[in-house]
């Protein structure tokens, strides 16, 4: 026989379900009523905290992360991965590590290509 | 070779759903997964595929240990840091998983269209899908009807092998399509089943940890070893690329995979071997590869920037892929089934041929609108 004996599987149908349900609409916002707002747990009825700039994360790039100041366009300079102004990606760091700094290539999935393809790419 | 109608299952839909195959339509609604029909094999058309995968793959493996060895990394419009990643992925050997070449079977021998040997998707859909459709379409098959399919059986046995290289934990990362996610969700399903534990998370969100010079994930867990559903090429051109010489992590795919992912690739091997049966004339210049040809983009996808010149056909595919250069690759018949032209993705796993997946299109450039088809081999 060519194929195989068996398939079974055990993760993904619960991944394939969880990905149906967090692709599914929100169900409506429920208005805040008074008592709500007191039965609230301390913390939740503060404003959120102020979005951090991005450079300021930067500056706590390790030694050599560290942006450097360019006369050079993007496109002309070769240390462009190390220039904040070249990207327009989520690059922050946290903890002491850099996070966001993978996946910024052009890239549709995978795809069912992949490349497939034909003559196709 | 032939191409049959068959009546769809009636709850189709929610089978393949259940079996995490959500993306059954393509992104712009057409249907994706098509078993209203089928193409049908001899025992001795798969045979010549699965020769022709296995002859492939050792060419393409021997190639770039070729290129490597006479420092040619370069011809394939590689960058510094690229080449370093390679020769060093290749002076170690690491893990390797899978790979799928795309062939054409027109003229009745196997030619190489090319070797998507770093990101290949569509298994699911041929690992499991096709292969629950075989059962329930026709049973047993009384021992006639068969698919050539043990990719599921192949990657429990890789992974298993591989085991004692990944250590604890294999983490597996891509971009947040439900496509690749799904995909992911797989190969984490069959690597689990075979004794591996796994996580999950977005390629964005592997972090660097300058203090201890590696990966971690979301919670700080350094990361040994990493399957990615996302691009050499694109790693080589992220942000944090500087980084990636100082990881000591099994890669999967490993970086000398870019070498055949790379359409480049496909002038050096005509180069290397010319004549084989298995191989279409190649070159980097037009005029090279006779009158009939298809250009490439060398790192393209999806069919995008494919331009297609045959006799009565004169088709170009629009895209965002240019300015890396082309190839030249001479044009080779898909065949003509009412309308469909078909490309057989032949899988390698773990090294050896495991299977196959079809995808048809009424055109002559198989995009990301192709639809995948069952098979039956009898």
């Amino acid at each position: 026989m060519r194929r195989s004996t068996a398939v079974k599987l055990t993760l993904l149908p619960m991944l394939a379900t969880a990905a149906v349900a967090a692709a599914e609409p929100p169900l409506p916002p429920v208005e805040p009523t008074q008592d709500d707002s007191e039965l609230a747990p301390p913390g939740l009825t503060e404003p959120p905290p102020a979005p951090v700039d991005p450079s300021e994360q930067l500056g706590l790039a390790p030694p050599g992360m560290t942006p450097t100041l360019q006369e050079l366009d993007c496109d002309n300079d070769p240390n462009w991965r190390l220039r904040d102004d070249c990207f327009a990606d989520d690059v922050y760091v946290s903890g002491g590590v850099i996070r966001g700094g993978f996946g910024s290539y052009f890239w549709t999935g995978g795809g069912r290509g992949g490349g497939h393809g034909g003559h196709g790419g | 070779m032939k191409r049959n109608a068959i009546a769809m299952r009636p709850d189709w839909r929610a089978r393949i759903e259940a079996q995490g195959l959500l993306f059954h339509k393509t992104h712009d609604n057409a249907v994706y997964w098509g078993e209203g029909t089928y193409y049908e094999f001899t025992a001795g058309e798969a045979d010549a595929i699965e020769r022709a995968t296995r002859e492939l793959h050792a060419l393409c493996v021997d190639a770039v240990g070729a290129l490597v060895e006479r420092g040619r990394l370069g011809e394939l419009g590689l960058s510094p840091l690229a080449i370093a990643l390679v020769e060093r992925s290749w002076r170690e050997q690491p893990p390797s998983l899978y790979g799928r070449f795309d062939l054409a079977l027109g003229d009745g021998v196997p030619k190489m269209l090319e070797y998507n040997a770093d990101t290949p998707t569509s298994l699911l859909e041929a690992a499991v899908t096709q292969w629950t459709w075989l059962a329930e379409a026709f049973g047993d098959g009384d021992g006639v009807v068969d698919q050539q399919n043990r990719l599921h059986e192949a990657l429990l046995a890789t992974w298993r092998e591989l085991a004692p290289r990944l250590g604890d934990l294999v983490h597996f990362a891509c971009v947040d399509d439900i496509e690749d996610r799904m995909t992911v969700g797989y190969l984490r399903d069959t690597a689990e089943q075979a004794g591996l534990a796994t996580a999950e998370l977005a390629i964005a969100d592997l972090g660097w940890d300058a203090s201890q010079s590696l990966l971690v994930d979301l919670t700080g867990r350094p990361i040994h070893s990493l399957f990615k559903l996302y691009p050499w090429e694109g790693l080589v051109l992220d942000r944090l690329a500087p980084v990636l010489p100082r990881l000591q992590l099994a890669w999967l795919e490993p970086a000398w995979k870019m070498v055949l992912s790379n359409k480049a690739i496909l002038p050096l091997l005509w180069e290397l071997y010319p004549g084989h049966p298995n191989l279409l004339p190649a070159s980097r210049e037009p005029g090279q590869v006779g009158a009939a040809f298809v250009r490439k983009p060398m790192l393209g996808r999806e069919g995008a920037n494919v331009t297609v010149v045959a006799p009565g056909v004169e088709v170009a595919t629009a895209g965002p892929y240019v300015g890396a250069g082309y190839v030249y690759q001479a044009y080779a018949e898909l065949g003509d089934f009412a309308g469909m032209r078909p490309v057989i993705g032949s899988w390698v796993i773990g090294g050896a041929p495991a299977g196959i997946g079809i995808r048809e299109t009424p055109g002559y450039v198989t995009s990301n609108t192709a639809r995948f088809v069952p098979h039956v081999v009898r």
